[in-house]
């Protein structure tokens, strides 16, 4: 019995993972609006790394190294660019290269944290802070339905397949309505019918009812959190004043 | 019978839908960003197309007030997670506000003022999807300065961001809101109403 | 102790009382089971239970319920959550957290217990139920049986006393359901009081205390166990209601193959093998052959590859080793599309059109409107030419789906559990279809766990389990005697 109780408590993050999802939701937003700022190679670098070794300490070493891997890829064939002219293809990865460096580090931690909180202890997190069952209900079911998303779509994508209706390229490009609409509509019913069912399940197990709530792990914004998130605020801060001054234009690729 | 409370069904329903706005939504900007920079600019009114379909379902099952400010607010959300500059969340958010404030709180809602909501929605957030476009313009010129790419197409690229055109693109975000609300009430009568799923006056 | 009182119920968008003048008590600790044809009104009577009516469904009440003493007719159903839960039919849409810890905790934390509390819930309810091979898991990867299991175990850790389950059998196979039944019992043991709405109750032969029979809104029968268990055959067929024995009717409903025109079989399949990841081998080495007006019954138990092997045949998915043969000649995957059929188990995702004319008629390229009006009349469905597809019924949407296998001619067709959830009358009617498209020389697979519906209505058996030397056999009371063995026992 024990055993099974150890096992319920038990959580498999560690380290920078288990903050509080308030915390990690507040650097998120921090990280975003830095990343917009920079604009050097070497400051978008560190930005990048001390990112990495944050998120290595919780259960996302593996995750870091792949990111940043892409990151110094994409600011390599940026740099590369703008100094052997191919003409369309310049162009365009200079406008999509330059946005895509800029979301790395936000895909990079956001990934992170959506697979590093439990459900409950968002719930728990967002209604500590005064988020009305108006947000929360329909943020964790947004959660638990988009993966369902994509199962749902290869079915209806799969029969129509067999039955031929707009299954080759040609037919979906003359009649993009008429595709949208049989797309559409069977996923909508779908929608609709998955939603009686959730809203039956959850409402017969307390759903709506108005009680402070409780999850499994200990939800608590405290000493750690407010020095994570001023770290956070001095490192950014520094970084996006370094970007303003000459480290900034370091380029580091000759 | 409006202005009733929003219970959990309306809640879940909400979650879900929205879910599939945002995944649509995330799907065309991708396609279209890839395409160039000049057809990524013009996403959101693209968008408003098939998400037409998907708010009209929304907003004659939960044609109550409150509705669209949960919308903005989750999808705005959903597009901080990803990395959006954060004046799409804010435009969002505003936007649900706005619409819910002048038309979801009125005594009844019909087919008119759903296609007026999501018009005059879709507007705000195409505004708040391309302004920043205008704050990275100078990241874009300092990438394409080097490049010995000609002259015009610098040009091209400051005048697609150029106020001028900005206000263009708003006004067919506008329009597409519009146009993918008619499409939506379509769909409607065509399907859902005709199943006897939803009932709109 | 449960009462209903006089107890009539009327939806709001309807001109009828669905429920009329219930009276009915239910003891504490009985199990209790609740049958009757499709749309008879044991859905809407669960709905009073647990206080969806009126809360989601508003309509007209009259009468009283009572749970021990108290009237339930003023509760909602936040209130209602702890003392009576629910267990619905589709295990995929009834959780709302990504890993099965927080799911079983899920009930537990609404009701707003503090943190400890909620561990020793749950933690009651992994012991009981043995849940614990299933802790710290995410919900997607689990079979619709495990699922299930984790919706019982969220409710247990909740503790109520009264239990409801809605056709819960619907989306198990066989062994999901042994222990599903299980499960029940554990809970009748603990003396907790059960009430099951079911059309394929044979795995509750040894739980139900009593059995309650509705038609049209009212009780017709209330019978005891063994009342129930020896039904008089002819009586039960005539009101719609299954067997409780399916391995006792073998003979009866055993059906003749039809004599093959060529003696060549048509479809042959040799040394199909596939594989999701290396060493995760699905199919392997499969032989069979199948040829005009074969009925062939696929059964296994769930991740036998049932699924797999219809997606590969059908040209969805493409084949790792193997080869695929039709009249002699190798199929591609495409070309296997274009010769087959799918009716898969969830209709939503199979209508498109905005009426069942339309529907009939979406990917023909030539169309002949004789061939419409024909496939209508032999589907019982001319009235509802005009209709939306999602307004009709569950088991006249199936009809149309097959209408619309039969509008395109297809010589292979397959069907993914075409039962579920369907009632006696309409199992009866899609078996009649199936043997008559089957007349008309399609060739026919079916993945089924019913095995009412297979005895009746299939020629041959291919099962997945076995090895080679039985995987490919004729439908005989032999075969279908030691397939019984193996499934209710």
């Amino acid at each position: 019995m024990e055993y099974i109780t150890e096992l319920i408590e038990k959580n498999i993050f560690c380290g920078t993972a288990v903050l509080d999802p308030r915390c990690k939701f507040l650097m998120l937003i921090f990280i975003g609006l830095a990343s917009y700022f920079i604009n050097g190679d070497l400051t978008g670098i560190l930005l990048m790394a001390v990112l990495g070794i944050f998120i290595s300490g919780g259960n996302g070493m593996k995750w870091a190294i792949k990111m940043m891997a892409v990151y110094l890829l994409i600011s390599f064939l940026n740099t590369l660019l703008r100094y052997v002219a191919i003409h369309g293809l310049s162009v365009i990865m200079s406008v999509f290269g330059v946005t895509v460096l800029k979301i790395i580090p936000i895909v990079m931690a956001g990934r992170w944290i959506l697979r590093t909180t439990c459900m409950d202890d968002l719930m728990v997190s967002l209604e500590r802070a005064k988020m009305p069952q108006s947000v929360t209900i329909p943020m964790v079911v947004m959660f638990r339905y988009i993966p369902t998303l994509g199962i749902e779509y290869r079915m209806i994508r799969n029969t129509m397949q067999i039955r031929g209706i707009c299954d080759t390229f040609w037919k979906k490009l003359l009649h993009p309505l008429t595709t949208i609409e049989y797309i559409l509509i069977p996923l909508l019913m779908r929608c609709l019918k998955v939603t009686d069912e959730l809203a039956a399940s959850g409402t017969t197990r307390g759903l709506e009812r108005v009680n402070k709530r409780y999850a499994l792990h200990v939800v608590h914004f405290g000493m750690k959190e407010y020095a994570v998130m001023a770290g956070t605020v001095l490192f950014l801060g520094g970084m996006v004043f370094l970007d303003q001054t000459s480290i900034g234009t370091i380029s580091l690729w000759r | 019978m409006n202005n009733q409370k929003l219970n959990a069904k309306d809640f879940i329903l909400t979650g879900v839908l929205t879910a599939l706005m945002w995944i649509i939504c995330m799907i065309i900007s991708m396609v279209m960003s890839v395409l160039g920079p000049v057809t990524m600019v013009f996403y959101p009114p693209v968008v408003a197309i098939p998400n037409g379909i998907v708010m009209m379902l929304l907003l004659a099952k939960v044609p109550k007030r409150g509705v669209l400010t949960i919308c903005g607010v989750i999808q705005g959300l959903l597009f901080l997670v990803v990395g959006a500059f954060w004046f799409i969340p804010i435009a969002l958010v505003l936007g649900g506000v706005i619409c819910d404030f002048l038309i979801m709180s009125r005594k009844e809602i019909t087919a008119k003022s759903m296609i007026a909501a999501y018009a005059i929605f879709n507007g705000i957030f195409t505004f708040g999807a391309i302004g920043p476009i205008k704050f990275l313009r100078t990241a874009y010129v300092a990438a394409t300065a080097k490049n010995g790419v000609g002259q015009e197409y610098i040009d091209g690229l400051i005048s697609i961001t150029s106020v001028p055109m900005l206000i263009v693109i708003i006004a067919a975000g506008l329009l597409a809101g519009w146009l993918g609300g008619l499409l939506g009430q379509k769909m409607l009568r065509k399907h859902f109403i005709k199943a006897g799923l939803v009932s709109v006056k | 102790m449960l009462e209903f009182q006089n107890f009539s119920f009327q939806y709001e968008e309807r001109e009828e009382n669905t429920l009329k003048d219930i009276n009915l008590t239910i003891q504490d600790g009985e199990f209790v089971l609740l049958t009757g044809r499709s749309g008879c009104g044991k859905t809407t009577l669960m709905r009073s239970l647990n206080g969806l009516i009126p809360h989601f469904y508003p309509g007209k009440i009259q009468g009283d319920l009572r749970l021990n003493g108290e009237s339930l007719l003023e509760m909602k159903p936040s209130e209602l959550a702890g003392k009576i839960g629910t267990v619905f039919q589709d295990p995929r849409s009834q959780f709302f957290m990504t890993d099965t810890t927080r799911e079983l905790a899920f009930g537990c934390e609404n009701m707003g217990y503090e943190r400890k509390e909620t561990v020793k819930r749950v933690a009651n309810s992994v012991k009981d139920l043995r849940l614990e091979e299933y802790l710290n898991r995410s919900i997607f990867a689990l079979s619709s049986g495990e699922k299930q299991q984790i919706a019982i175990g969220s409710v247990y850790a909740m503790a109520p006393k009264l239990y409801i389950f809605d056709e819960p059998s619907a989306n198990l196979d066989y062994d999901a359901a042994k222990r599903l039944a299980k499960t029940m019992k554990r809970l009748k043991e603990a003396g907790i009081t059960v009430l099951v709405v079911e059309h394929r109750f044979y795995y509750l032969r040894d739980l139900i205390d009593r059995a309650v029979w509705i038609q049209d809104g009212s009780i017709m029968q209330v019978y005891t166990k063994n009342e129930f268990c020896n039904l008089n055959q002819q009586m039960r067929v005539s009101n719609g209601l299954r067997t409780v024995y399916p391995e006792k009717e073998i003979n009866d409903q055993l059906s003749p193959a039809f004599i093959r025109e060529n003696s060549e079989p048509q479809l042959s399949v040799s040394n199909l093998n596939y594989y999701y990841e290396k060493g995760k081998t699905v199919l392997s080495d499969l032989n069979f052959t199948a040829g005009k007006g074969d009925i062939t019954g696929i059964v296994g138990h769930n991740g036998a590859g049932k699924t797999t092997l219809l997606s590969i045949m059908t040209g969805i998915m493409q084949e790792k080793y193997g080869e695929i043969r039709y009249q002699n000649k190798k199929l591609s995957a495409k070309k296997r599309r274009k010769l087959s059929y799918l009716v898969m188990q969830d209709t939503d995702y199979q209508l498109f059109g905005s009426s069942v004319e339309e529907e009939l008629t979406l990917g023909i390229k030539e169309l002949k409107k004789e061939k419409v009006s024909n496939t209508l009349d032999a589907l019982e469905l001319s009235e509802y030419k005009e209709c939306h597809p999602a307004s009709l019924s569950g088991g006249q949407k199936q009809r149309v789906t097959i209408g619309a296998a039969i509008m395109k001619e297809s010589p292979i067709i397959y069907f993914d559990e075409p039962t579920s959830g369907l009632d006696y009358d309409s199992m009866i009617r899609v078996s009649g279809l199936i043997r008559e498209l089957a007349k008309q020389g399609a060739i026919v697979f079916i993945v089924s766990h019913d095995f009412e519906f297979i005895t009746r209505t299939c020629t041959r058996l291919l099962q997945l389990d076995e090895n080679e030397a039985s995987q490919n056999l004729s439908i005989t009371e032999d075969t279908l005697k030691r397939l019984a063995e193996k499934y209710f026992n």
